[in-house]
This record gives C-alpha cells, sequence and structure tokens, in this order.
C-alpha cells in the first residue's frame, strides 16, 4: 500500500469547530485497526495551517489522493477511517458538494480552490507549520540561499523594485522603492519590522500566514535585511493570536539551531536575529508610527511624519516597516524572478491579494487571487450569495474601506481601480452582504470600532468620530433629522482633512461611502423612521390587530412568543409593550388583520 | 410715527431675567428705542404678556418646560426675526446643569430628601412638566440671531437692536462676542 | 544660515531654512491659530487648528510643516476657517466647558478661539459628560472637564521639569491626562512645581490660591526674580489691589521653560504668618508697642552699649539691603555673617588649599544638560534647588548618567542610574576614589588592606570602581555638591577629584542672593552678648532660633509673627521679598533685578533708609 499522509487543518478557524476532536478520534481509530506504526504522528498525521474555506471546518485531506472531507464530525472518523484508509474507497456522503450539487472529491476541484492564484498561501494547509523540515522540503529557505549567497544588496533590492510589488498592508506602497530608501540610509544600525497587528475586524489572512507558513515571514525577513543592511528584526504580533504566537516561537527557535538565524548565515558574514514583540489590544498599534513607539516600550500613539520610518525609524534608526503578507511575496519573487510575478494580476498592481471573505456568502474563508480579478469573479469563487438571497453590497478594506454595489461588481480588484470606485484594498477584509443588511448599520458597526480604538490625541478624530456616531445611533433610533445627512458629511470633511492619523482620515470612508450609494435607505431612516430591512430593531414598530378583521381564531396567540396577544371578546389584542415585532402572528393569521405599525 | 414703526415682542423663558435688567442699562437710548419701535408684549418692560404678530422677537432663558416650548413655538409663529439673548438662549446657560442628572433623582433630592417629613416633589396640573434636558432655544425653533453674554452688556444689546433696525441681521465679530 | 521664499495669503516671506511655516508666519505678523503648541515645548501637532492650505490642495498643520522654496500657503480659506470652526466646536462641546461658570474666564486660549471665529451658537447639541476633578492637591485643581487633551502640562512636566508625573491614558472619547498610573494628584510624584498650570491653555488645571482673585488683563504685572534659592528665576507678578493674585516663571522659551517651584510660585500666595507691623519692645514678661522711630533708638543705644554683637541676616535680601545692613552692623564693631556664607567660606579655603582655579567651576548651571556624567553628593537640592534639580532629570532623561551619593533616600531614585548610600563624611567614598585615580586600580585590588578603612563605613569597593570608570569614560562630566556637605575634608576631596578628572564643579550654598561671594562675613559669636538677626521673609531658620536663644539681648527684623520672633527682645518689622527694589547675584554671577510689585504694608517704606539711621546712631 501506497503510503498515505492526512492532513488536518488546524488553524484558529478550524480548532475553534473542533478539528482537535477529529484528531483524537482519528488517532483512537487508527489504533483501533492496529495503524499506530503506518500512520505515525506528524508523518502521516500532520496538524497544518489554515486550509483555506473556513466554513467546511474540521476539515481534512488525505494524500496522495488529496482526497477532502469537510464539515466533518467526531462521528465520521470511523468510516473515513474503514472505508477509506483501509478499503481505498472513498466516503460520498462526507465530500463537499459544489455548486450543482455534485460532490467533489480532490481539494484542488472544489470551487473555492480552482479560482484562486496561490503565491503567499502557497504553503498554508500543505505544511505542519512547527516543523522546519517540512518547510525545507518545499524549497524553504532556497530564496535566502540564492539572495545571501549569490546576489548582490543592490541586486536584490533591484529585483523587489522590477516585480512591482506594493506594500500589501493597504497603502500599497511600492515596496522595493521603501527598500532602497533604506538601503540608501548611511547608518550602521538599521531594523526590519513585521506589522502582524492585523486589526481590522474580519480580517485573517495575516493570522493564517503566521500560523500556517511562519518560516516564509522568516525567510522574507532575512532576505529584506540583507538587502537593506539590517541585523535585527521584530516581528509585532497582536496579542489576540496566540497559535501564530506559539508557532513563530518555534520557528525562530527551529531557525537558530539550524543556522538560518543569528551570525554568519550561510557563512557569508552576514548575521540576523528575529524577535517576537506581542501587543496589548490596541488597533491604532497597526499604524506604523505607532507600532514603533509600542516596540520602544511607549504609548501606542502615531507620531508626525517626515521623517519617515526609513530614515528615522525604530529607535531613530533606518526601518523597514512591511506587512506580513508584503514579506510573504519575497521568496518566491527571489526564486523566480521579477518577470514570473509581473506575469500575475495587473500592470499597476502585479501578483496576488490574499482576502478574508466573510458575510453572506456560500463559503467563507481564505481566497488568494491574482490582482484584476474582478469582484463578481470573487463572490462566485467563494460560492456566490448564501441562501438564495439577492446581493446588496461588498465592504472591501474593513473601517477604514468602502462599500462596492451591484453596479461595480465588475471593478477589477487592483490598487488603482478599488480606488477609483471610491474605496481602498486595505488588508484583505472582504464582507459580503445581502438584501437583508440594513447599511445604515454597517456604517454604525465600523464607526462604533473606530471609535473605541482613536487613540485620543488629535479632536478631529477623538470627538468628531463620536459625533458621527451620536448621529447614526440618533438615526437608527428613530430620531433621524433631515440636516443630519448633510451634518454628517461635512463633519465628515473636517475629520478627513485634519485627522493626525489615517486611523481618523478615513474613518469617515464607511459612512461616506453607504451614503454615496444607499443614500436612499438613510433617507427612510430619517423621514419615514423605518428600517427597510427590519435591522435597526428600535424603529420597529408593535404589531396590531385590526379588530374589524379578527375572527378571534386564536392561532396568533399559539405562535407569539412573548405571550403579548390576549383575547378579548370580540377581538384579540396585542400588547404593544410586549410585543417584539417578530411578525409571527402576521404569518398565521388567516383573515390578514395583522400588521406592523400604530393603529 | 405710526404704522411703519416695527413691532417688538420679548419673553424670557427659564432665565433670570439678566438680560432684560442688561437691556434697561442703556439709559436713554430707551427713549429713542420708544419712537423707533413699537413693543407689542414684553417680559419685564410691560404688563402685555400675550404675543402677536411682531416684526422682531427676541427671548432669554433656557427653555426647560413644556410652557417654554409653547412660548417658543409661539414666538416662532409670530415673529419674522428672532433673536436669542444670552448664554441661556444662545448655548443652554446655567440650567443645563441639571443635564448632568437625571431630572426625577435631581426632584427626588431637593424636596423629599432635603425636605421635611411632609415635603413631595409637586404634581399639579398647573405645574408645567419640565422636559428631559434643558436645551438651547434653537433645539427647540429655529434661531436668526444670536446676542450671547451673561448678560450681553448694554453697549452689545444695544449694537444688536441698533443692526435690526437697519434691517440687517446682527452677526457679533471677535471684539464684540463675549460669553 | 541659508534662507528659503515662500508665500503666504500672497504676501512673500523669507526664513530660515529649518523652521515651521507657523513660526516664519508669526515671525511677519501672521497670526494662526493654536492650542497645542507652546514656544518651550515641542510641537505634537495634535490639535489641527493651525491647518492652512498648501498649493490650493493640501490641508497641513502649519506647526509641523517645514518652510520650503516656493511654497504657497493660504492661512484664511473658507475651507480652513470651516475646518477650524468645527474642531473648536467639537472641543467645547464634547467636553464640558462652560464659561459662565469656569474660574478662567476671561484667561483661556479656547475662548479667545471661540471669539475669533465667532462661535455664538452650536450646530451639534452639547454632550453632557461628566468628568472627574481632582482637588487632592495642596495647589493645584486638576478639572477633567476643562481639559481639551493639548498635552502641553504633559510635555512641561517631561521636557521642562524632567518628572513625567502625567501622560494621557484611556482611547478615544475616554482619552484624558492621568496622574502617574491614575493616583490623585495630591499623593504622587509631582513636585508642585505648577509648570502644567502655567502652560494650561484653559482652566483644566488651576491654581487653588488664585481662583477668582482677577483676570490677568485687569492685574498689574510686574517683572522681576524670585529670591527663594540662588537659581535666580524670572517671575511675572500679577498684582490687584495691592495684593498678590498670581505668580508665574519669565523667561518661556525652549532653554529655560520658564520655571518655578512651590516655594516660588505657591508659598508667597498662602503664606498666612501674621504680618508685623510695629515694634514690640519685651522686658520682664511685659511687652510695648513702639513707634518705628522709637524702635530705632532702642536698637541703636542696646548696640552701643554691647560688646559682643553677632550680626545675622537671611540669604534672601537684596544686595543693597545686605551692604546696608553689614555696614550697620560694622559700624556697631559686630561680627557679621549672612545664611550660607559660611560654606561659601570653607569653599574659599579648600580652593586655595589645594590651588583650584575657576575653570574648573561650571558658569552657567544649564551646562548641567549637556553633561555625558554627573555625580550628585546630596539629593537634598530636590527640596532647595529644585529647577536646578529638573535640570538634572531633563538630563538624565537624556542619555546622561547620573550617579547620585546620598546618606538618605535617593530623592532622585526614578532617573539616577546609580544611587549609592553612605552615609557621612562621604568624604571617605571620595577619598579612596582620588586614590584610585592616583595611585592605579591596584590599589583598591588589595581587599584586605582597603576593608580595614572600609569596615563599618559601608563603602564597597564596586562602588568605588564605579565611580573611577564613571568618570574616566567620558569628556564632560559635572560634580554637584549639595548644600548638605559643610566640612572642609568633604569639601577638599570633592573638588580635588574634580581637579584630577578635569570635570566641572557645581557647589551649592543656603544663601539665595550670591552676593556672599563680594560681600565680607565671618563667623560670629555663638553666645553674644546681643544678637541681630535680620530675618526677613525666613521662617525659624535653626541658625538663627540658636543665636537668639544663647543671645544676652536679641533683636529680630522679621515680615511676619514666627517662633523667632516670639523670643526675641526687641521686634523691628521689616519688608517682605515683593515689596522690595533691588538687585541680587544668581548662582552663575549675573546680576539681576528684584522689583516691587506691591507697596510696603509697613510703615517702613525703606530698610536702606532705616539702616543707614542705624549707623549714624553709632
Amino acid at each position: 500500500m501506497v503510503r498515505k499522509e492526512i492532513l488536518i487543518c488546524s488553524g484558529t478557524g478550524c480548532l475553534s469547530a473542533g478539528s482537535e476532536e477529529i484528531e483524537e478520534k482519528l488517532m483512537d481509530e487508527l489504533w483501533k485497526h492496529e495503524l499506530e506504526d503506518k500512520y505515525p504522528l506528524t508523518r502521516a498525521i500532520k496538524r497544518t495551517g489554515c486550509m483555506g474555506p473556513c466554513n467546511l471546518g474540521p476539515m481534512i485531506i488525505i494524500r496522495p489522493e488529496d482526497t477532502f472531507y469537510g464539515n466533518l464530525e467526531p462521528s465520521d472518523v470511523e468510516r473515513i477511517v474503514e472505508e477509506h484508509l483501509l478499503k481505498d474507497r472513498v466516503v460520498y456522503d462526507l465530500l463537499v458538494e459544489d455548486k450543482d450539487g455534485h460532490r467533489v472529491e480532490e481539494f484542488e476541484k472544489l470551487d473555492f480552490i480552482e479560482g484562486q492564484k496561490k503565491v503567499v498561501m502557497r504553503d498554508s494547509g500543505d505544511i505542519d507549520p512547527s516543523s522546519l523540515e517540512d518547510y525545507l522540503k518545499v524549497e524553504g529557505y532556497m530564496a535566502a540561499r540564492k539572495a545571501i549567497m549569490d546576489m548582490d544588496r543592490s541586486e536584490i533590492i533591484q529585483e523587489i523594485k522590477d516585480s512591482g510589488l506594493r506594500g500589501r498592508g493597504g497603502a500599497g506602497f511600492p515596496t522595493g522603492l521603501k527598500w532602497e530608501l533604506a538601503y540608501k540610509e548611511d547608518d550602521d544600525q538599521k531594523y526590519i519590522v513585521c506589522n502582524g497587528d492585523e486589526g481590522d475586524p474580519g480580517a485573517f489572512m495575516d493570522r493564517s500566514v503566521l500560523e500556517g507558513d511562519p518560516h516564509s515571514i522568516i525567510e522574507g525577513m532575512m532576505i529584506a535585511g540583507y538587502a537593506i543592511g539590517a541585523d535585527q528584526g521584530y516581528i509585532y504580533v497582536r496579542a489576540e493570536y496566540p497559535l501564530a504566537i506559539r508557532n513563530l516561537q518555534k520557528a525562530i527557535r527551529d531557525a537558530e539551531s539550524d543556522g538560518y538565524l543569528g551570525k554568519n548565515i550561510f557563512n557569508q558574514g552576514f548575521d540576523f536575529n528575529v524577535e517576537l514583540r506581542v501587543g496589548a489590544g490596541a488597533f491604532v498599534c497597526g499604524e506604523e508610527t505607532a507600532l514603533l513607539s509600542s516596540i520602544e516600550g511607549k504609548q501606542g500613539r502615531p507620531k508626525y511624519r517626515p521623517p519617515y520610518p526609513v530614515q528615522s525609524g525604530l529607535w531613530g534608526k533606518p526601518t523597514v516597516i512591511n506587512n506580513v503578507e508584503t514579506f510573504g511575496n519575497i521568496a518566491m519573487i527571489i526564486m523566480n524572478g521579477s518577470d514570473w510575478f509581473r506575469n500575475i494580476g495587473t500592470e499597476g498592481s502585479p501578483g496576488t491579494k490574499v482576502f478574508a471573505v466573510a458575510g453572506d456568502v456560500e463559503n467563507t474563508g481564505l481566497i488568494e487571487v491574482a490582482m484584476g480579478t474582478t469582484i463578481r469573479e470573487m463572490i462566485n469563487i467563494a460560492g456566490g450569495v448564501a441562501d438564495g438571497k439577492d446581493f446588496k453590497a461588498v465592504q472591501i478594506g474593513g473601517p477604514a474601506g468602502g462599500v462596492i454595489p451591484n453596479e461595480y461588481l465588475d471593478t477589477p480588484i487592483d490598487y488603482d481601480s478599488l480606488s477609483e470606485a471610491g474605496t481602498i484594498m486595505g488588508s484583505g477584509g472582504f464582507i459580503v452582504l445581502d438584501e437583508d443588511t440594513c447599511m445604515v448599520d454597517v456604517a454604525k458597526f465600523f464607526l462604533d470600532f473606530t471609535q473605541d480604538e482613536s487613540c485620543g490625541k488629535c479632536p478631529p478624530c477623538r470627538l468628531g468620530t463620536k459625533r458621527m456616531l451620536d448621529i447614526l445611533d440618533k438615526i437608527t433610533n428613530g430620531n433621524g433629522e433631515p440636516e443630519d445627512l448633510d451634518k454628517l458629511k461635512s463633519l465628515a470633511k473636517t475629520i478627513q482633512d485634519t485627522s493626525f492619523c489615517g486611523l481618523g482620515q478615513a474613518s469617515p470612508n464607511p459612512v461616506l461611502s453607504t451614503l454615496k450609494f444607499f443614500r436612499d435607505e438613510y433617507e427612510k431612516h430619517v423621514h419615514e423612521k423605518t428600517c427597510p430591512t427590519g435591522t435597526c430593531k428600535s424603529m420597529i414598530k408593535a404589531f396590531y390587530i385590526d379588530e374589524n378583521l379578527c375572527v378571534t381564531c386564536g392561532n396568533c396567540i399559539e405562535v407569539c412568543p412573548v405571550d403579548a396577544i390576549s383575547s378579548g371578546e370580540e377581538t384579540y389584542i396585542i400588547d404593544p409593550e410586549t410585543c417584539i415585532s417578530c411578525g409571527e402572528c402576521a404569518k398565521v393569521c388567516p383573515v390578514e388583520a395583522i400588521s406592523e405599525g400604530d393603529e | 410715527m405710526g404704522k411703519n414703526k416695527p413691532k417688538v415682542a420679548t419673553a424670557c423663558m427659564c432665565g433670570c431675567s439678566g438680560c432684560h435688567m442688561s437691556f434697561l442699562d442703556v439709559d436713554e437710548f430707551v427713549k429713542d428705542l420708544a419712537e423707533l419701535v413699537e413693543f407689542q408684549s414684553s417680559h419685564v418692560i410691560m404688563d402685555v404678556k400675550d404675543i402677536d404678530k411682531v416684526d422682531i422677537g427676541i427671548m432669554e432663558g433656557t427653555i426647560t418646560n413644556d410652557e417654554n416650548i409653547e412660548v417658543a413655538k409661539k414666538m416662532r409663529e409670530n415673529c419674522d426675526i428672532l433673536v436669542a439673548w444670552g448664554d441661556c438662549a444662545c448655548f443652554g446657560g446655567i440650567m443645563t446643569m441639571r443635564n448632568f442628572g437625571q431630572i426625577d433623582n435631581i426632584l427626588e433630592e431637593c424636596y423629599v430628601e432635603k425636605g421635611d417629613e411632609d415635603s413631595v416633589v409637586p404634581d399639579d396640573d398647573l405645574i408645567p412638566t419640565l422636559t428631559k434636558k434643558a436645551k438651547s432655544v434653537d433645539e427647540v425653533i429655529e434661531v436668526d440671531a444670536y446676542i450671547p453674554g451673561c448678560p450681553p452688556s448694554a453697549e452689545i444689546i444695544r449694537y444688536g437692536l441698533e443692526k435690526l433696525l437697519e434691517g440687517e441681521i446682527p452677526k457679533l465679530d471677535k471684539d464684540k462676542l463675549r460669553y | 544660515m541659508t534662507t528659503v521664499k515662500f508665500n503666504v495669503d500672497g504676501k512673500e516671506i523669507i526664513a530660515q531654512e529649518g523652521m515651521t511655516v507657523m513660526d516664519a508666519c508669526e515671525e511677519n505678523g501672521i497670526e494662526i491659530p493654536k492650542l497645542c503648541k507652546h514656544e518651550a515645548l515641542e510641537n505634537v501637532m495634535a490639535c489641527r487648528l493651525c491647518v492652512v492650505e498648501v498649493d490650493d490642495k493640501r490641508i497641513i498643520p502649519s506647526c509641523g510643516l517645514e518652510v520650503d522654496e516656493g511654497l504657497d500657503i493660504k492661512t484664511q480659506t473658507e475651507k480652513v476657517r470651516k475646518h477650524r470652526r468645527m474642531i473648536l466646536e467639537l472641543v467645547y462641546r464634547c467636553e464640558n466647558h462652560y464659561c459662565m461658570f469656569c474660574e478662567s474666564d476671561g484667561d483661556c486660549e479656547l475662548q479667545d478661539l471661540m471669539y475669533e471665529y465667532e462661535i455664538d451658537h452650536f450646530e451639534f447639541p452639547r454632550m453632557f459628560p461628566e468628568w472627574p476633578v481632582d482637588s487632592s492637591h495642596d495647589h493645584i485643581i486638576k478639572d477633567s472637564n476643562r481639559c481639551i487633551r493639548c498635552g502641553r502640562c504633559i510635555r512641561a512636566c517631561d521636557e521642562v521639569v524632567g518628572n513625567q508625573t502625567l501622560s494621557l491614558g484611556g482611547r478615544g472619547i475616554t482619552n484624558k491626562v492621568v496622574v502617574d498610573s491614575g493616583q490623585p494628584l495630591g499623593d504622587s510624584t509631582c513636585t508642585s512645581c505648577g509648570m502644567c498650570m502655567q502652560v494650561c491653555p484653559t482652566g483644566a488645571l488651576s491654581n487653588k490660591h488664585s481662583m477668582f482673585k482677577g483676570i490677568k488683563e485687569e492685574c498689574e504685572l510686574t517683572n522681576s526674580t524670585c529670591l527663594s534659592c540662588s537659581i535666580g528665576c524670572g517671575t511675572d507678578i500679577y498684582t490687584r489691589t495691592g495684593h498678590l493674585v498670581e505668580i508665574e516663571g519669565s523667561d518661556m522659551d525652549k532653554e529655560s521653560g520658564g520655571q518655578l517651584c512651590e516655594r516660588g510660585r505657591f508659598k508667597p500666595l498662602i503664606d498666612r504668618g501674621k504680618r508685623i507691623t510695629n515694634v514690640i519692645y519685651r522686658e520682664n514678661g511685659e511687652e510695648t508697642e513702639l513707634s518705628l522711630e522709637e524702635g530705632l533708638e532702642k536698637a541703636a543705644n542696646i548696640l552701643r552699649n554691647s560688646n559682643e554683637i553677632s550680626a545675622f541676616a537671611s540669604g534672601g535680601l537684596t544686595c543693597e539691603a545686605l551692604d546696608a545692613f553689614s555696614k550697620a552692623m560694622r559700624a556697631h564693631g559686630a561680627l557679621f555673617d549672612i545664611v550660607g556664607a559660611k560654606r561659601y567660606r570653607f569653599e574659599t579655603e579648600v580652593k586655595r588649599r589645594i590651588n583650584m582655579i575657576e575653570g574648573h567651576f561650571v558658569q552657567d548651571v544649564k551646562e548641567i544638560m549637556k553633561a555625558e556624567n554627573i555625580l550628585l553628593y546630596d539629593t537634598s537640592i530636590y527640596h532647595t534647588h529644585p529647577v536646578l534639580a529638573s535640570y538634572i532629570r531633563r538630563a538624565a532623561s537624556n542619555g546622561t548618567t547620573l550617579m547620585t551619593i546620598d546618606a538618605y533616600e535617593d530623592r532622585f531614585w526614578n532617573h539616577a542610574d546609580k544611587s549609592i548610600t553612605i552615609e557621612s563624611p562621604k568624604t571617605q567614598l571620595t577619598r579612596l576614589v582620588n586614590q584610585v585615580i592616583k595611585e592605579g586600580k591596584a590599589s583598591i585590588e588589595d581587599l584586605s588592606r582597603v576593608s580595614s578603612i572600609l569596615g563599618g563605613l559601608r563603602v564597597h569597593p564596586r562602588d568605588v570602581m564605579e565611580i573611577v570608570n564613571l568618570l574616566e569614560e567620558a569628556s564632560y562630566d559635572i560634580i554637584i555638591i549639595g548644600c548638605e556637605i559643610i566640612d572642609r575634608w568633604s569639601l577638599r576631596h570633592i573638588f580635588e577629584l574634580a581637579k584630577l578628572e578635569g570635570g566641572y564643579v557645581i557647589s551649592l550654598n543656603k544663601a539665595s542672593n550670591q552676593y556672599i561671594r563680594s560681600l565680607e562675613t565671618e563667623g560670629v559669636y555663638e553666645e553674644p552678648e546681643v544678637a541681630y538677626i535680620l530675618a526677613g521673609d525666613e521662617e525659624d531658620h535653626e541658625d538663627m532660633m540658636k543665636l537668639v536663644e544663647n543671645a544676652d539681648f536679641s533683636i529680630v527684623q522679621s515680615s511676619k509673627n514666627s517662633k523667632l520672633t516670639e523670643m526675641a527682645d526687641l521686634v523691628i518689622p521689616s519688608l517682605s521679598m515683593y515689596e522690595r527694589n533691588g538687585t541680587t547675584i544668581d548662582i552663575d554671577g549675573n546680576k539681576k533685578e528684584v522689583k516691587k510689585a506691591i507697596e510696603p504694608k509697613v510703615e517702613m517704606k525703606s530698610e536702606i533708609a532705616f539702616f543707614e539711621e542705624l549707623a549714624n546712631k553709632r
């Protein structure tokens, strides 16, 4: 029998879905059948990083046939062992169905996976992130070797420049140019910093890379360090990513033991060390100058630029600070060359982008696509809008981004096209919203987040966002006034123009964007005091029974979950104080005597 | 003399009347005013309190109960130009100190906790109901001109009145604006 | 220096390279509104009020924008005015400002800007947040309701005073200024210098003793020099109807920061001592009040008929007063001394003995902030010379290595790199240091020989070596000696150390007026027939009390009632610090003016005249 491998997705998503029980059950079953030698732990049973389609977790892949079983329960494991492992028979009902209802056997053939172009996520889900050996098996540290042993520092920088790689943290600044500026600084102490503070709500791309392929980041940082002349690197990870922290610590230790970090790497006289720094729960520390302040032990508050970090960063020294995903691209570019990278994506935005797709789609999870893929295509890869609902909008870019409505579904995903459409690429948040979403509520959600995370240093952000939030609260509570929409706009302008840092400057974007494309929803909230999607609960009026139509059949009383309906002689009455406006009574009334609103 | 004199009405919401007192500080200018305008009704200057159609309406005081709201609405209906005098009318004033707490608790504390054993929170049809929060006048009706001050000095009030009589909306610049 | 040409509001401006647009505009008379900027502090671009339009497209805060050739700046466009109005309104109504019952009404930078931008009503309704008021401190009320979070107080406490007591805590709308890690101000590391209060643009930090006494516009302003210690900080004294309203530090620039300390800023305002207005004569338990003329006669009589007279003056008097007093006393044959002069005399002896030249003494105490290492003997300067202490803290925060040597606590524990505790005389430590420097490290390596000397004195060889290494490594060392060290041995060893190592010395004594360096003084009789004490504003000074106790007859000239005056046989009124005109010499030897801020409240209008007459009645 050919030796099989069982990969169990153990990213944070699947862990919380119960992948550990699956693993335990698997080991029990193997023991039962005396197969523990044939399937040794970490050799044949591997915990991997994020495989991608998170809503299908817990999930496993069986190699070499690449069979994918998803949405597993511990009770399914028995059959997988007995049928698939022992008898080589695929367990059909545990396979995942595609859009047309067919069962898909191979992981690569899933619509979710087929549409992707994996560069940064190339090995996540494939290798055991806590094993340096696994990493080496997939050409790990070959790029570093090539760069440090065979290339000049200026050559490396030129290659990155030629590739056209742009910073994946959201700003899209050309990475090669950043490195070159730091390289040109004349200072014998320089630093490389990796920004792993991923703070956007709903974004988990960086988390998955750090959890699933930590060595790739270390390799990227090494190459950067060699190129600009730095001997010290810091990875700043938010404290809420304990698995990433653990895997990074192991990776750093292993790399040090095997000589990939430390002194005289590859015998080329190049020293490089990496240290972890853990955040303390502040979104603002994702802003580069606040992050550097935090590493220095000071409060995480943004600093004025210029001077930029490449001239004067950590402790006043030239510092290159890049996002996790940016570093994730470096090794591939060095190995395959800038031409290869340029052939992916578009002219202005070469390469790929990893998105954390969430919201009202059939399949949620990580999707990496070539730049230039349209939004419509992305949603298709994710299986389309869930539950047969209509598409309303997609929110891209987190609290700094905007919404893209139906009319713009064919916008290609690249830095310039998205900014023309009035939003930003952001770090990779991609939230699909269906017809039942209240756009005012969406704006309120992001503004609430921003107000909570504002560092407080400048009045426009500290106070202005609070004022905008108050107005949105007013609108969603049914107290909106016509001037409020204009007030929102003028406040937004001041906040955008005068805030100290990017957090404040971008904070009005969700409001402005939803106001631009869904103004009618705002107006309904303000003028008609209703929420068209029924989301804003305080505006929903109690139900009432038209006494002229009521036949006292009693159906409504049976279904009312809060006993708000009492029986009178001639008619039944709903107590407006108790009614929660769920609408169940109206559904069962045979004479349509029940409706929402005032009598 | 006679029919082209602009008509003026003044009203005091929940105010100390200090702005009206300060107005009287214009001294001899009152005589000139009497020839230039016709006072239809006023808070301290006249016995007539009912508001009729006028050209210029002047309001002092914070809005703290429903009677204030009624008067304010009546003023707005009947006046072409509405002026807010004093910090209470423009910003909310001293009365807004009660906005830091809940009015019910405040009444409890004043009448029950700190009163004698028979004392209760007054509750009578004749007493106007207090609003939840004390407000500036422009939170209830639209205001055309603002003359802040506590009280605005007589010169400032005179300046405002003179501007109005010239047919302009007074706007205090940085030399005249004082809270 | 290269200059740069650019346009502001259509006018061409020439400015030095490296200046900010805001500074360049102000130099040319173009005002730009600001709340967080202060000339003594680093710019943080936090308030965003100074935004200007650049090249008709960008909106940038002018306090952070460096001048550049050809820039086109517009400071008053409709757009930036609108932004400023909105920010002002946001600040005013989101926090809890209410001019009508605020102490700072009329003295508030925020209010001035509200007037300038003609804000006569609010676009948005007021919020009513409740922020805490901290009145735990003896002198300062910290009211978060009035705070606009401009951060000036934090920067003042950090950059000027070197104390880092204040910082910003909390995020978003909950952001406020916190003390240490949330302590009440009255129970914190605050040094009570009041610098935060002085830079606060609104009423968030106010002086308990000045509240409601008058706004600055309505007060008289006198510029004078403080006589509480020898640093001689410049003071701006505000008075009204003949009473002190507030005292602020003048000389506000990045260099000196215009500091004052608790003694200079607050003490004069809380002085509750009963003023002595008449001459009091005590004999056989009976007290009689005399007129000034009678008092003068009495004093002259007693002096004339006595041989052993000890005259002792406070060090906080003007040069002219000290001169007149010493002349009068010498005319009557008295021995004359001033507080703090003994230490200075010892110093002079030591300098002569070891042939030490002036080159080893610091000419300007602000040089402390440039030192590489500071060796501080006696940390009581935290109390005796607080502003000097702030220079030391600033230096330590900016990389200077600070070593302190004290017998008790290290009052610089928060900033010192090393604290050595050694009982007196600290001379033993320094003697060993000198020995090592002279004879080499081997001389201390023989531990057995050393421990017989060390035994009981708790001087560890390690401490000795640390000091030696510290001094050897650096090129600019400053050695500071506090007032408590008064024995000649210690002074000799420390001066010797400076001479050996090429370090520079700052030697402090308790006299505020360093005129003691030129005025001749000597040790006085300890049990004289007559003791004449010119106490001025001093209260219950130890040496003065001892003299009065041991004298047969004591004359005390003081501004207010105290234990000292209660003990005296003849009490004569004196002027107070703010009623004097004259000069004082500060620690760097500079002559500074002391100007009268209030009219004397006693009959004696001129001390000089009084002493001249006394001299004549010999």
